[in-house]
C-alpha cells in the first residue's frame, strides 16, 4: 500500500498477478487429481492384500474361492472408502463453522450417542442391523439434544460456545448412559461385543450396509458441498458472517444436521473410529490451504486413502483382526504432532 | 445515491438501552464520525444499524424504505462493515478473503463464479493491493489488512461503509493513507460512498472535513459539522481532559484545526 510499491505494480503491469492466481488454481486442480490417483492406487492395493492374499493373476483367473473373497473385500473396502470420506468431510465442515482447527466430528455427541445407541442394542440382543439403526438413531438424538439445548440456554447470544458446551454435556453424559449399559451388560456375552463394538472395526459391515451408508453420504456430501462457500464466510465469525449477508443460524443448523448424518451413519457401520474426522482436514489443508471449495472434497478424498490403508494394516499387520480405533490413533497422534510442529516452523 | 434516515433510535442489549434518541441523515459521498468515550454505545449504535441487533425504539429508512424487515442479504448488500483487526483461525489467501465480499451479491446456494473473482481482483488492483491478492491473510502487516478488509467492503458493492475504527491499530504514515482513502471513497464522482466512522482522534473528523456526531456517556448526542462543534469545552466534557487547539497549513494553504490533550501541569 506504499506509494513506491503502487507505483511500481503500476509499472510492471497490471496484469501482473494473474499468473499467479491461475497458478494457485492449477495447483489445487493438480492436487484433486494426485489425490484421487492416490486413492485409485490404494483401493487397487487393498483389494488384493489382506490375511488370505490375492495375487493380481489369481483375481482375474476367477475361480469361485477368489470370487467370494473379492466380493467380501469389495464390500469392506467401499465401506472404508465411504467412512473415511464422511468422518474426514464432517470434520472438515465442523472445523470451518466452529473457526477452530482442533474440532472433531463427534464434538456435538454423535459418536457418544451412536456408541450408547449400539452398547443398548447389544443389550437387548437386537442383532447386527437393528444394532446398527439404534447407533444411529441415538447419534442423531445426541446432537439434536445439544443443538436444542444451546438454543434454549442461549438466546440472546447464539454463539458458538454455548452449543460447543452443551454439545460437551451431551457426549458426556451419553458415555456415562454408555457405562451403565456396560455395567449391567452380562459380563460372558454382552460386555466383550459393546467393548468390541466400541473400538471400532469393518469386519462386520455387510453389503446390506453399505447401501444406507451411500444414501447418509450422498445427502449428507452433497449438502455440506452446496454450502462450502457459506462455510468459507462462517469462519470469518458469527457478526462478520452476518454483514456479509450470510443467515449464520440458518447455516449452522444445516452444516450440523448434514456433517452429523455423515458422523452418526459411519460410527453406526463401523463403531468408533477416532482421529480421522481431525487429522485429516489438517492434512488437507496444508496441502490446498483453507478455501473450503477445495479443502472439502480434498479432506473427503484424503480421509477415504487414509481409512483405506489404516484398516488394510488392521486386516494383515496380525493374525487376528486388530480394532480400527487402536490404529487411527496410533498413526493418527504422531502425525498430528508433526502437523502442528509444521505449521509452529511456518508461522 | 442512497440516503439513510436514522429517527429516534434507541439501541441496547436486551432490555438495557445503551443509548436514545439518535437522529441523524447521512447521504452518499457524505461521510460522518462518530466520536465519544469508550462505553459511550458507538459499537451498540453500529450493531443495531447493521442488523445485528433489534433496534429498542425508533427506525432507520434507507431510501424511504424501514430496514426492520430486511433479512441479512439485503443488509450486506447496503451497509458493508469494517470491523477492527482481527486474526483469523484459517489462513485464508488475501483474494479469498476479498471475495467474501461478494457474498451478497450471490444466490443463496452458490459458489463465486469468476466473474466475482474478477470483481474481487478488480477491487485488489483498483486500491493498489494486488500484490496481496495469493499472500495468506494472517501473515500480513496490520496496514495490509485494513486494505484487504476495505477491499472486501467495497466487494460487497454496498451504498454505505461502517467503519469501527479504521485508524485504530495503523502506524502514522498508513493512519494517513487510510483516511485519504476514505476521503476519495466518499469524493468518487461515478460510485460514491456514504460512510459513517468511529474514531478516537478529533484530528480525524477536522481532517476529514465532513459532519461529526459526538456521543457522550450521559447519553448525549450533539451532531454538526467538525470545525463548528468540536471545541475544547465539547471535548472537555466528553473526555474528562483539558484540550489545547491550535492551527495547521496545508501545503496547498488550507488552514485546519488540531487538537491534542493536555496532562497539566506536575
Amino acid at each position: 500500500m506504499s506509494k513506491e510499491r503502487a507505483s511500481k505494480s503500476e509499472s510492471d503491469g497490471r496484469s501482473n498477478h494473474k499468473p499467479q492466481i491461475a497458478g494457485r488454481r492449477r495447483h489445487a486442480a493438480a492436487v484433486i487429481c494426485a489425490l484421487a490417483v492416490l486413492l485409485l492406487a490404494a483401493l487397487v492395493l487393498s483389494i488384493t492384500v489382506g490375511r488370505y492374499a490375492v495375487p493380481w493373476k489369481e483375481l482375474l483367473s476367477f475361480d469361485t474361492t477368489t470370487a467370494n473373497i473379492l466380493l467380501f473385500r469389495l464390500v469392506r473396502v467401499a465401506a472404508a472408502v465411504l467412512v473415511g470420506a464422511s468422518l474426514a468431510g464432517a470434520g472438515c465442515a465442523y472445523q470451518g463453522i466452529f473457526r477452530n482447527p482442533m474440532v472433531s466430528p463427534d464434538l456435538l455427541g454423535a459418536s457418544a450417542g451412536a456408541g450408547f445407541g449400539a452398547a443398548l442394542g447389544i443389550l437387548f440382543s437386537l442383532g447386527g442391523a437393528l444394532v446398527e439403526v439404534s447407533a444411529f438413531v441415538m447419534g442423531l438424538l445426541a446432537v439434536g439434544i445439544s443443538y436444542f439445548l444451546s438454543q434454549a440456554i442461549g438466546r440472546s447470544m447464539r454463539g458458538v460456545l454455548v452449543l460447543v458446551l452443551s454439545g460437551m454435556v451431551i457426549g458426556n453424559l451419553f458415555q456415562a448412559f454408555t457405562s451403565a449399559v456396560k455395567f449391567v451388560a452380562d459380563p460372558n456375552s454382552q460386555l466383550p461385543e459393546i467393548t468390541f463394538w466400541l473400538m471400532g472395526g469393518l469386519s462386520a459391515v455387510r453389503d446390506s450396509d453399505l447401501i444406507w451408508l451411500v444414501i447418509a453420504v450422498v445427502i449428507g456430501g452433497t449438502g455440506l458441498f452446496v454450502l462450502r462457500w457459506k462455510i468459507n464466510v462462517m469462519s470469518a465469525g458469527d457478526e462478520e458472517a452476518l454483514t456479509l449477508g450470510v443467515e449464520v443460524g440458518r447455516v449452522r443448523l444445516l452444516v450440523v444436521a448434514f456433517a452429523t448424518l455423515l458422523t452418526s451413519a459411519s460410527v453406526a457401520v463401523a463403531g468408533m473410529v477416532g482421529w480421522v474426522g481431525l487429522i485429516v482436514p489438517h492434512l488437507a489443508r496444508f496441502l490446498v490451504g483453507a478455501d473450503q471449495r477445495v479443502l472439502l472434497p480434498a479432506s473427503m478424498l484424503l480421509g477415504a486413502t487414509f481409512l483405506l490403508v489404516v484398516d488394510d494394516l488392521c486386516r494383515s499387520i496380525y493374525t487376528t483382526e486388530i480394532p480400527l480405533s487402536i490404529l487411527t490413533s496410533i498413526i493418527g497422534a504422531p502425525l498430528f504432532i508433526y502437523l502442528i510442529a509444521r505449521t509452529q516452523k511456518v508461522h | 445515491m442512497a440516503t439513510l434516515r436514522v429517527e429516534d433510535y434507541c439501541c441496547g442489549y436486551g432490555k438495557r438501552s445503551v443509548v436514545a434518541g439518535i437522529d441523524f441523515e447521512l447521504s452518499s459521498g457524505q461521510t460522518l464520525c462518530l466520536l465519544g468515550p469508550n462505553g459511550a454505545g458507538k459499537t451498540t449504535l453500529f450493531k443495531t444499524m447493521l442488523g445485528l441487533l433489534a433496534p429498542l425504539g425508533g427506525r432507520m429508512a434507507y431510501d424511504g424504505e424501514d430496514t426492520s424487515g430486511w433479512g441479512r442479504r439485503r443488509f450486506a448488500q447496503a451497509f458493508a462493515y469494517i470491523p477492527q483487526d482481527h486474526s483469523p483461525a484459517f489462513p485464508f489467501s488475501a483474494l479469498e478473503v476479498v471475495l467474501m465480499g461478494r457474498t451478497p451479491q450471490m444466490g443463496t446456494l452458490q459458489s463465486p463464479t469468476k466473474r466475482d473473482e474478477d470483481a474481487a481482483m478488480q477491487v485488489m488492483v483498483s486500491l493498489g493491493v494486488e500484490e496481496l491478492a495469493t499472500r495468506d491473510y494472517t501473515q500480513l502487516s496490520g496496514g495490509e489488512r485494513q486494505m484487504v478488509l476495505i477491499a472486501r467492503a467495497l466487494a460487497q458493492e454496498p451504498a454505505f461503509l461502517v467503519m469501527d475504527e479504521p485508524t485504530a491499530s495503523l502506524d502514522f504514515g498508513n493512519q494517513a493513507r487510510v483516511l485519504s482513502l476514505i476521503r476519495s471513497l466518499a469524493a468518487t464522482t461515478t460510485a460514491s460512498l456514504g460512510i459513517i466512522m468511529t474514531t478516537h482522534d478529533p484530528n480525524q473528523a477536522f481532517l476529514l472535513g465532513g459532519r461529526v456526531a459526538c456521543m457522550g456517556r450521559d447519553g448525549s448526542f450533539v451532531l454538526g459539522d467538525a470545525r463548528e462543534i468540536i471545541t475544547p469545552e465539547l471535548l472537555n466534557s466528553l473526555y474528562g481532559t483539558e484540550v489545547a487547539f491550535a492551527t495547521a497549513t496545508t501545503s496547498a494553504g488550507t488552514a485546519i484545526p488540531l487538537c491534542a490533550p493536555l496532562l497539566g501541569d506536575i
